[in-house]
């Protein structure tokens, strides 16, 4: 039989092709999965919507803030996020980096998101980094979408709000 | 061999496509956030503060491994005893601007300290005590003040004693929103969702050794800002606390805190009409504090026809709103305090300065009860800070703002 040995070292190359690229995602696959607990300072929120390559929804959060839960998960099970794979972001104003990281992200209002920030440095800088105008009320939440001004909505989003920020194009 | 190379390269390739795609959807400035100076924790600077009987300045705090802590000062905080550490068994209270540890001083020598001990569950804690029967000089084991003991929310406590010595504890309390969240999920009829949560209090004749039962003073607060206590011209104790008022309206409730157990709870008078409709959290409870002549003059937070604003105004001895209502000079103000003794009144607060990026401690003083005032300036800071506080002693105005630098303590008068 022929076939065999004229298949045999394709085989090979497949077989160890194929096993670097399954150990190459797999090496990935941690990375994909371990989340942190990122810093958000004084130049996060600009560093954040010049990177931006998506539309993005930022929920500005605090961990006593009751009305936030409900807001994340509106928000991970929106459709006009699906869409636009539209990346969930949360900022915890109210809790450093590396003051209980796995607890925040064992929180499962924040399991939500994908990306978790929290406040780096004085607060009122921050805030007013962000928006000079915002006093701290939370959930604030900006939706984001490259090339177009913050829409920011206080409180739940109605679906007017989401229909317009789906809507919003560079320079409208 | 060029096929063998094709296919190589191919899962390479396929490799080198999925792996940024796998890091960009943890976040671009994934390196840059890997690079930043050394994680830390907040500190942790809300305070309580109180005058003793003897004239001293006690604080009660946390450090900074969240340990609580007592401090003294005998001279208007222009010197502080070392902190001492209390034995709290390792608990970890709370200690954020609205939700501080709190200290109050009471007959017979009675001290008692009060924190809220966050629970297992994310948004639960229950309110445990410190009390010392010595002046302070030593404290019994902490308990819980509430008689339910639901894995809930018992938060944002306030402690006072009154002129007739009866401590009272008043808290936010949502067991009746998790009774009517379990009446709905068993399909039984509940009308409308419940709004907000509760503020339940308690009274203790016998300076904390023990408590009456858990009273309903109002359904529907807001869930995460301070309660203001004020005592009445009668002897007794008055609350302020922000509420949601019908259909959806964040203003604030008024109520003396009195009556009986098998007494239902009166609904709380309005105090407040600014009509903001939001579910949102402020974090931005109010002040109060008794005027001369009766009725009080109080401080809050709110949006009143889209204007965010600190504002005051008085209410009367009812709680109801009395006059004109004013903005405080200050576009930028937050977490206001309000104190009076006799015609003299302080209002302070602290307002972020973007020019200089810091903090300002500001007040507005005024010698006519509140007729006319004069703008201060009192500190600043660059760093992280608590919410000022104002304190009484005798008939001398103080505010007290804990910075990360330093703890201010800055005696009032209406002059520079």
């Amino acid at each position: 039989m022929s076939l065999p040995s004229r298949t045999r070292p394709e085989a090979r190359w497949r077989t160890q092709a194929l096993g670097l690229a399954a150990w190459l995602l797999l090496a990935a696959a941690p990375a994909q999965a371990k989340r942190q607990v990122e810093a958000f300072d004084r130049q996060a929120w600009a560093q954040l919507q010049a990177s931006l390559k998506t539309p993005a929804l930022v929920v500005f959060s605090t961990t006593d803030c009751g009305h936030c839960p409900a807001v994340l998960a509106q928000l991970a099970a929106a459709p006009e996020r699906k869409r636009q794979r539209a990346p969930l972001i949360a900022v915890v104003m109210d809790q450093a980096p590396g003051e209980d990281d796995s607890g925040l992200l064992a929180n499962p209002h924040y399991k939500r998101a994908d990306r978790v920030f929290a406040f780096q440095g004085q607060a009122a800088a921050l805030r007013y980094s962000v928006d000079p105008g915002w006093r701290g009320i939370t959930p604030y939440i900006a939706l984001l979408r490259p090339g177009r001004p913050v829409q920011w909505v206080l409180g739940p989003p109605q679906a007017e709000d989401l229909a317009a920020w789906t809507r919003s194009r560079p320079g409208q | 061999m060029t096929t063998r190379l094709h296919r190589l390269c191919a899962a390479f390739s396929l490799a080198a496509t999925l792996l940024p795609a796998a890091w960009a959807q943890h976040g671009g400035d994934h390196a840059a956030a890997a690079a930043r100076p050394a994680k830390t924790g907040k500190p942790a600077l809300a305070v309580g503060a109180a005058f003793s009987p003897a004239g001293e300045l006690w604080l009660s705090g946390l450090d900074e491994q969240g340990r609580l802590f007592v401090q003294r000062s005998a001279d208007e905080g222009r010197s502080w005893t070392a902190p001492r550490l209390l034995d709290i068994a390792g608990e970890k209270p709370v200690a954020d601007g609205e939700n501080r540890p709190k200290i109050a001083f009471g007959p017979q020598a009675t001290v008692v300290i009060s924190y809220t001990r966050p629970l297992a569950k994310p948004y639960t804690g229950e309110i445990r005590m410190l009390r010392s029967t010595d002046g302070g000089a030593s404290f019994g084991p902490p308990f819980t003040v509430h008689a339910d003991r639901q894995v809930i929310t018992h938060r944002f406590e306030s402690i006072a004693f009154d002129a007739r010595g009866v401590l009272h504890t008043v808290w936010i309390d949502k067991r009746d929103l998790e009774l009517s969240k379990t009446a709905a999920a068993q399909g039984k009829p509940t009308g409308k969702p419940y709004r907000g949560a509760a503020i339940y209090r308690n009274e203790s004749t016998d300076g904390g050794a023990s408590f009456g039962p858990d009273l309903k003073v109002a359904d529907h607060s807001c869930e995460c800002c301070r309660i203001a206590l004020s005592p009445t011209p009668e002897g007794g104790m008055a609350a302020l606390w922000r509420h949601v008022f019908e259909p959806n309206e964040r203003d604030h409730g008024f109520a003396l805190l009195q009556g009986a157990a098998s007494e239902p709870p009166a609904a709380p008078v309005r105090a407040s009409l600014d009509r903001w409709a939001v579910d949102a959290c402020p974090h931005h409870g109010p002040g109060l504090t008794p005027a001369e002549g009766g009725g009080y003059h109080a401080v809050w937070f709110g949006l009143r026809g889209g204007e965010a604003a600190v504002r005051y105004g008085r209410l009367d001895a009812q709680g109801r709103p009395l006059g004109a209502v004013q903005a405080l000079p200050d576009a930028g103000a937050e977490h206001a305090d309000v104190i009076a003794a006799g015609p003299e009144l302080a209002i302070v607060w602290r307002s972020f300065d973007g020019a200089t990026q810091s903090q300002r401690l500001r007040a507005w003083l005024s010698s006519d009860g509140g007729r006319s005032f004069q703008l201060r300036e009192l500190a600043a800071t660059g760093l992280n800070n608590d919410h000022p506080r104002l304190l009484r002693h005798g008939q001398r105005l103080y505010a007290l703002w804990r910075t990360q630098e330093q703890i201010h303590v800055i005696a009032l008068k209406n002059s520079p």
